[in-house]
């Protein structure tokens, strides 16, 4: 753990470097970030690995080098509540390499300054933070969350103004809030010109209004499909949205609610148990939504969509736990992950498999190596032929978190994982595995069963780490290439490993 | 290590051991034809899936019907006849009663010539209008709520009848990730690019992959994987035989440019390759037309125009060949009735459904049509649904994929004739 102190210095540093373009004090910073590589440690039981291994895969990006020791020696309970604790400033590592992106910087309320940046580099550099924070921050449950919280408030950057407005929608309505309080960041989010753009409230007008943010506040965001509302329901929702919009003018592209065009007559929505008189005004809405998040469906359709994320499905016990959490306190979201995290994922109860989306996959990959990258167009590419291109989903619901979206394209996980580890990929660079190797296991018949054990996370003993060794071996036996080369042996065996089905899973 | 290996992959391997004897072994087909199996039908389905749930009214409007001028005063599409209106606004005719968005002229031919069918009033019972979940109860071939089996339809028609050999290339989506209308097929494989569709390795490489994927399953999650492992190296092998790089549309096809028109030509390019694909499935997204969707120019025009544009090539490459495939265009809903003051339209239900290809009892409208009448509307003012949408379809699963495989598609479903597609 690093102490306060060094952090400091090291940010510090790292602006700099990112200022003065220092090449001697970049790569200084960057000899820290990257985490050695080491050999697993040799935990008392391996039921202890196991678990360590699975609350690593699921409430963060899979271990980097060195993590399992870490929450081993921490205990893994231990390990859970430092990333519920999140103290907030991002890790060296994440600040050497999104200093100097704009989207980042520059994101305050204001989303016209990106106006002038070009749709190339607002897709680039949008995505280049999600993958550094991901590989690299410390504070992996929260980048996590960031994940879930950005698809469940999925925004398609393509349709409209969506790549000018998702920094600022990113940086101000979702990030401060992934572990803080949802009826916060819910009301952020609905005052977001991103998400009034995306869904069409920005031209939500008394007359007929226009139903689809309503409609999918409700069913998406909040309650759910089977949450009991009615269409009716729905269409006093809309109304009481109407001149929900985006500014033009001299404040373009901020939030404005606009009287003129908003619907005064007097609304009544039973489900929400909302009489609304005439000349209503913008509260309206807020109290509408402020009731969304406090409905008990809501706090269910939350707490079943977490549970999913973590444990592969919604035991009732687990999910009824975290909903009365969210309910008794006030729509905050740690306590309703802590029944989730703490009972149930960290005793690896009732933990059923779950498949790593491509973002996972390839972050997790990119950890398990301790690779240096910039999160650039080489991953973005990938990501992109694996099915997951970031913030371009379409539609509202965000991409599918089911396993069976996701096994029917492994072929561009393969190419990456071999082009990885064969470094082949531009702007990633991945350290010679061989060298912190034990000495014992530094010969090419001995290299493939460490390498398997430290990059899956089992113990060398386990049978699916040994299994799989024993088939990269046999397939080296009957290569061409020069197997007495240790470097081709250790490369190879890496890119086969993060092939294989074990490393495709979250466990 | 290969026990789990059933005999037609074993097939892969045998060709594997002669590719690695062959001259040159660094070449990435890893077997050849002679390692895909026999076919069990040469007769293809292709499904197209308009995400968003598009407006049939627009894509057919029912002109005649004095109500959908009045309920779209700024979107309705005019009468054939109507001079007064200008020539671009002006539906072209189906029937003397319903048009054709003059966006979608690209395929009037196909409608002349008998190959294309429209269906109008089409949908499920879902009255949610959520996309999500009409789409998954018409993916998953359900009446109208998601409770239900949960793989998809295309899943069960394709592997109904497992016997015998089965090509890699039975069921493909040209998607971003599996559809859930695929969900439970094993080894349907989603694919971007025919041509980028190799292994960035050496043979060896690919032997051990195979090896790896044919490993003990740690469970019943990771034994779909793994069978979804070895299908894509299958795939893999058969379009590599297929020398997709050098694929030329012919007939004087020319595929928009897009996702929409690039999965087209590939499957154009692989049902001409005759190496057994029996199901391809596309997705096209963008027909969530909430605001200013437009009349004869503008968004959903421009979608329209776009869609025509590919079914027209689609046809014209296929030649001859489109004697054995039936194509069907559908959607989640239709829209509201009447625009919203953003003149775009709400979440509706019934919407329309094109059938084309072999078997089609096309140059037709098959309605039993509702009108668009106050009474005649479902709450809260939407097109209502006359025609469940497995009638069409379960007689397009027939055609294509045996009526074993049309009853299995459809389980909950008892099938009452329509004759928009012939057995």
């Amino acid at each position: 753990m690093v102490s306060t102190t060094i952090r400091r210095t090291l940010i510090a540093a790292a602006a700099l470097a990112g200022l003065a373009g220092c090449a001697a004090l970049r790569d200084a910073v960057r000899r820290y970030a990257g985490a050695n590589w080491a050999p697993l440690p040799v935990p008392e039981s391996s039921e202890a690995l196991d678990r360590a291994r699975l609350v690593l895969n699921r409430a963060a990006y899979g271990p980097a080098p060195g993590d399992l020791a870490r929450a081993l020696d921490t205990g893994i309970r231990g390990w859970i509540e430092s990333q519920l604790a999140d103290e907030g400033s991002d890790s060296p590592a994440v600040s050497l390499r999104i200093a100097g992106l704009e989207t980042v910087e520059g994101a305050t309320d204001a989303p016209d300054r990106f106006a002038s940046l070009s749709d190339a580099q607002l897709m680039d550099e949008l995505q280049r933070a999600v993958i550094v924070r991901a590989v690299y921050s410390q504070a992996q449950l929260r980048e996590v969350m960031a994940d879930f919280w950005t698809n469940h408030f999925n925004i398609y950057a393509l349709k409209a103004d969506g790549r000018v407005l998702l920094p600022v929608f990113i940086e101000t309505a979702l990030r401060p809030h992934v572990l803080g309080n949802f009826r916060e960041m819910l009301l952020a989010t609905a005052r977001s010109p991103a998400m009034l753009a995306y869904l069409d409230n920005q031209r939500n007008r008394r007359g007929v209004a226009n139903e689809n943010y309503a409609r999918e506040l409700m069913e998406l965001h909040t309650v759910g499909v089977h949450g009991g509302y009615s269409q009716s329901d729905i269409r006093v929702l809309a109304r009481a949205l109407t001149g929900w919009t985006v500014a033009e003018g001299f404040s373009r592209g901020q939030f404005r609610f606009d009287r003129a065009l908003h619907d005064i007559e007097a609304k009544r929505a039973p489900f929400l148990d909302l009489i609304l008189p005439p000349d209503g005004d913008q509260t309206e809405a807020e109290s509408a939504i402020s009731r969304l998040a406090e409905h008990p469906a809501t706090g269910r359709y939350l707490a079943r969509k977490l549970c999913v994320r973590f444990l592969g499905h919604a035991p009732e016990k687990v999910l009824s736990a975290a909903a009365n959490a969210y309910a008794s306190s006030d729509c905050a979201i740690r306590p309703m992950l802590r029944p989730i995290l703490l009972d149930a994922l960290a005793s690896r109860g009732d933990v059923r498999p779950s498949l790593k989306r491509p973002f996972d996959f390839v972050v997790s990959a990119l950890r398990a190596l301790g690779a240096d990258t910039d999160g650039g167009p080489s991953i973005q590419t990938r990501l992109a032929e694996m099915g997951q291109p970031l913030y371009q989903w379409p539609m509202p619901d965000g991409f599918p978190d089911r396993t069976a979206a996701w096994t029917g394209s492994l072929l561009p996980r393969w190419n990456f994982a071999l082009d990885l580890c064969s470094g082949k990929l531009d702007g990633v660079t991945v350290r010679p595995l061989e060298a912190p190797l034990a000495d014992g296991d530094r010969t090419p018949l001995r290299a493939p069963s460490a390498i398997v054990s430290a990059l899956l996370g089992r113990s060398p003993d386990d049978p699916i780490a040994r299994s799989i060794a024993a088939t990269i071996q046999e397939g080296l036996q009957s290569s061409r290439a020069d197997r007495s080369n240790l470097k081709d042996v250790v490369a190879n065996t890496a890119g086969l490993t993060l092939c294989a089905s074990a490393f495709q899973w979250r466990g | 290590m290969a026990a789990h290996l059933s005999r037609r992959e074993l097939l892969t391997g045998t060709a594997l051991a002669a590719a690695l004897a062959a001259s040159d072994p660094r070449q990435m087909a890893l077997a050849s034809v002679a390692a895909v199996p026999e076919r069990r039908q040469d007769r293809v389905l292709v499904t197209l899936f308009l995400r968003g749930g598009a407006d049939g009214l627009s894509i057919v409007p029912p002109v005649a019907d004095p109500e959908y001028h009045r309920l779209r005063p700024t979107l309705s599409l005019a009468s054939p006849q109507d001079r007064s209106a200008p020539r671009a606004a002006r539906a072209i005719p189906l029937d003397d009663y319903f048009g054709l968005n003059p966006a979608l002229r690209s395929i009037e031919r196909l409608y002349r010539d008998g190959l294309l069918a429209v269906l109008h009033a089409v949908g499920s019972g879902d009255r949610t209008r959520s996309h999500f979940e009409a789409m998954a109860v018409m993916e998953r071939g359900l009446a109208g709520s998601t409770e239900g089996p949960s793989g998809g339809w295309l899943a069960r028609a394709v592997t109904a009848d497992d016997e015998g050999g089965v090509s890699p290339l039975r069921a493909l989506a040209f998607t971003e990730t599996m559809p859930d209308i695929l969900r439970g097929a094993s080894g349907a494989t989603v694919i971007r690019s025919l041509t980028d569709f190799r292994l960035h390795g050496d043979l060896e490489t690919a032997r051990t992959l195979q090896a790896l994927y044919g490993m003990d399953p740690a469970g019943d999650a990771d034994l779909g994987l793994l069978q979804a492992g070895r299908g894509s190296l299958r795939v893999m092998d058969a379009i590599a035989a297929l020398h997709p790089a050098a694929y030329r549309p012919s007939g004087g096809a020319v595929y928009p440019p897009g996702p929409l028109g690039d999965g087209l030509r590939q499957t154009a390019c692989l049902i001409k390759g005759r190496l057994g694909l029996e199901a391809a499935f596309l997705d096209a997204t963008g027909w969530d037309t909430h605001v200013a969707q437009g009349r004869d120019s503008g968004w959903l025009p421009a979608r329209l125009a776009e869609l025509g544009q590919g079914l027209d090539a689609f046809t014209r490459d296929l030649g001859a060949e489109i004697g054995r495939v039936t194509g069907v265009v559908m959607t989640e809903f239709g829209r509201r009735a009447y625009e919203n003051s953003g003149l775009g339209t709400d979440h509706g239900r019934g919407s329309c459904m094109f059938l084309f290809g072999a078997g089609v009892a096309g140059g037709k409208v098959h309605a039993a049509w509702p009108g668009l009448a106050p009474g005649a509307l479902e709450p809260p003012g939407d097109l209502a649904v006359t025609t469940d949408y497995r009638r069409p379809l379960y007689e397009a699963v027939r055609r294509t994929l045996g009526a074993t495989a049309a009853a299995a598609a459809f389980p909950d479903y008892t099938h009452t004739p329509i004759g928009v597609v012939s057995a």
